[in-house]
């Protein structure tokens, strides 16, 4: 920028120098902005993982009604966590369309957990066919998963992250997420060989014995135009 | 209004981390802003809508700014600023809560900086060019010069972390900073421009996902996230929306600045008396943007004077945004175009009365504000007479109680 030139040749020597002193100057500009930028990655990375709180050793739970995975889930303290469903679709439909402050019921326990932020992120394992769990009404995929043919990002109302896949696509997860199986849509000893083959550890695995699943509604109120916001 | 889903949001979000009942989609720095202001004012209208109040009358301010920078005639400045100041669309949104005027705003500082950044640049230093300054290249500037492009950049990651909007304006800044005098082909100086406004204004952007790391996420989900608003803002065709929001008639950016639109709803008080909240786009004004835009694009090619360009290649960066989305595009996002576009309508009133004498200007401005200070009443919800304005009240968008 400085002294290019036919004019180099005109500039006195102060104020090369000058010149200079700009072109260090640009320089501490630009490290100090790639310096703040690491800072603010570092910052959020850390603010991130420090929300992160996994439960100590491997706990497998039984239960008989699917609402008690979220006691289960708050008893051990757990937070900011991967969910592994298998079972239905869960029910989603957005903290606003409760009819005052949302309630855990049977229906919603996934989504209460979401609101508690014990869950941020929900890999699901339909009882479905995969192209009929694609059909169904309540599913808006969003985009396809980078790793696997059978991976569907589907939108929420909360924008958690929710995909979509099949036991076979599932793929492995670093971290120890927390598992759900509803055993009479899954069989539980084939979940725990799969989760072993994946190499998936998890800190707590529920068992739900209910009968029917968490949820046996067919919709769920996703992108219709009644859930949306004005604008 | 949007205020109902806005202020539970932002204390949504600074509480918990979370989006609802605002969309996910839009970036967070909006909720942190509004929590502010909750703060300082408390959960009342005032809390709600002052954060609008302020940055829309600092909009035009800087428009005036913005403009003078441009053109250093007063004039200009001044009839851009008043154009603004008076514009029923710019009014309207500045008593809620839309994030384009405050976006707007935060966007036009930065702008106004980058220009006023770029000026001290242009105009080549008397020491060294001995009384001829044509043709020269930059001179050295004051090393404090370059904490307004360093404080531009900042602004304009606060500008992209309230709204994906201001993207094109952005990529285009950026890009004229690296081609001026070649400046990518000098290391050092494409090193400070690409990691001042580039990352910079990323780093704001990622920072104001504080609170949403808060709830565990690492950074590669952050990715991730990012990647799922593009494709949730595909998923956004008209028929996703309620129905009866009253801006769905009129979804087509190509109408902003060439046809009328009056979107809204009122009240019938009585037989000859009504209220109302419009959404207009005030034709006798906006018509002239098009115009404008061409007369200062052919100045500022006969100048060879990118600085005189900003204005159009600015305009023309954030429509063409409007213009080519798959999302309806509703009258309010044209608010963020109103300084561009004010500014070369008013360079082009200022170059007619150059030609053909003061009084033009005087006689444009009188009738321009007198139009828009006309429909003030109409569009804030003052009680109005409906005989005045019923040509106006009589439109099929304007839904009345």
């Amino acid at each position: 920028m400085v002294g290019r030139g036919k004019l180099s040749d005109q500039i006195p020597r102060s104020l090369l120098r000058r010149g200079s002193f700009m072109v260090k100057d640009k320089t501490a500009y630009s490290l100090t902005a790639i310096i703040l930028f690491i800072i603010i990655i570092v910052m959020v990375i850390y603010h991130g993982s420090r929300n992160r709180l996994v439960a100590s050793g491997t706990m497998k739970f039984t239960i008989e009604n699917p609402e008690e995975a979220y006691d289960i889930w708050k008893d051990k303290n757990v937070k900011g966590r991967i969910l592994l469903l298998f079972d239905n679709y869960p029910h989603m439909r957005g903290y606003y369309t409760y009819d005052g402050i949302p309630r855990l019921d049977r229906s919603n326990f996934v989504e209460f957990g979401v609101f508690q932020n014990i869950i941020r992120k929900i890999f699901v394992i339909p009882d479905r066919e995969w192209e009929e769990f694609q059909q169904q009404e309540a599913i808006h995929p969003l985009r396809k998963a980078a790793w696997g043919e059978r991976g569907l990002y589907l939108f929420s109302m909360s924008g958690i992250p929710i995909i979509a896949t099949t036991p076979a696509s599932l793929p492995h997860i670093a971290e120890e997420p927390l598992v759900y199986v509803n055993d009479q849509k899954f069989d539980y000893e084939t979940t725990m060989d799969l989760l072993s083959r994946k190499k998936i550890v998890s800190d707590i695995i529920i068992r739900c014995r209910v009968k029917g699943g968490m949820w046996k509604g067919t919709s769920s109120c996703l992108l219709r135009s009644s859930c949306l916001p004005s604008a | 209004m949007d205020e109902q889903g806005h202020v539970p949001a932002a204390m949504h979000y600074w509480n918990d981390g979370q989006f609802e009942p605002d969309r996910w989609e839009h970036p967070p720095l909006r909720h942190i802003l509004l929590y502010g202001f909750l703060r300082l004012f408390g959960d009342n209208p005032y809390g709600w809508r002052m954060r609008n109040v302020l940055f829309g009358a600092l909009a035009a301010v800087l428009t005036c700014l913005f403009a003078w920078e441009i053109s250093r005639s007063r004039k200009t400045a001044l009839t851009a600023g008043l154009l603004l100041a008076a514009d029923p669309l710019h009014i309207v949104l500045s008593r809620f809560t839309f994030c384009e005027v405050y976006g707007g705003a935060v966007f036009l500082a930065a702008v106004v900086l980058y220009v006023k950044y770029w000026n001290t640049f242009s105009r080549p230093d008397p020491v060294q060019a001995g009384g001829d300054t044509d043709g020269l290249p930059d001179h050295p500037v004051g090393d404090r010069h370059h904490a307004l492009f360093v404080l531009s950049a900042l602004l304009m990651g606060c500008a992209l972390a309230i709204k994906w909007n201001f993207v094109p304006g952005w990529i285009l800044l950026l890009l004229l900073a690296l081609f001026r005098n070649n400046t990518y082909r000098n290391f050092r100086a494409a090193l400070f421009v690409s990691s001042v406004y580039f990352l910079i204004p990323l780093g704001v952007y990622i920072l104001s996902f504080y609170q949403w790391f808060g709830r565990g996420y690492t950074f590669g989900e952050f990715i991730e996230f990012v990647t799922n608003i593009y494709y949730s803002f595909q998923l956004y065709t008209a028929q996703y929306y309620d129905q009866g929001l009253i801006l769905l008639s009129r979804i087509s950016a190509a109408e902003w600045f060439v046809s009328p639109i009056v979107l809204g709803q009122g009240t019938y008080l009585s037989a000859d008396r009504g209220e109302f909240i419009l959404f207009v786009n005030n034709p006798p004004i906006w018509i002239l943007t098009i115009p404008s835009m061409i007369v200062l694009a052919v100045v500022a090619v006969k100048r060879r004077s990118m600085t005189l360009a900003l204005p159009m290649l600015l305009f023309c960066a954030s429509y063409a945004l409007f213009l080519f989305i798959r999302r309806p595009a509703f009258l309010y996002s044209a608010a963020p175009l109103l300084p561009f576009a004010f500014t070369a309508i008013a360079f082009m009133i200022a170059k007619l009365s150059d030609r053909y004498g003061p009084r033009l200007y005087y006689a444009a401005l009188a009738v321009k504000l007198s139009w828009s200070l006309f429909l003030y009443p109409l569009v804030t919800a003052k009680k109005v007479p409906i005989a005045l304005y019923s040509y106006i009240i009589n439109n099929p968008d304007v839904s009345i109680h």
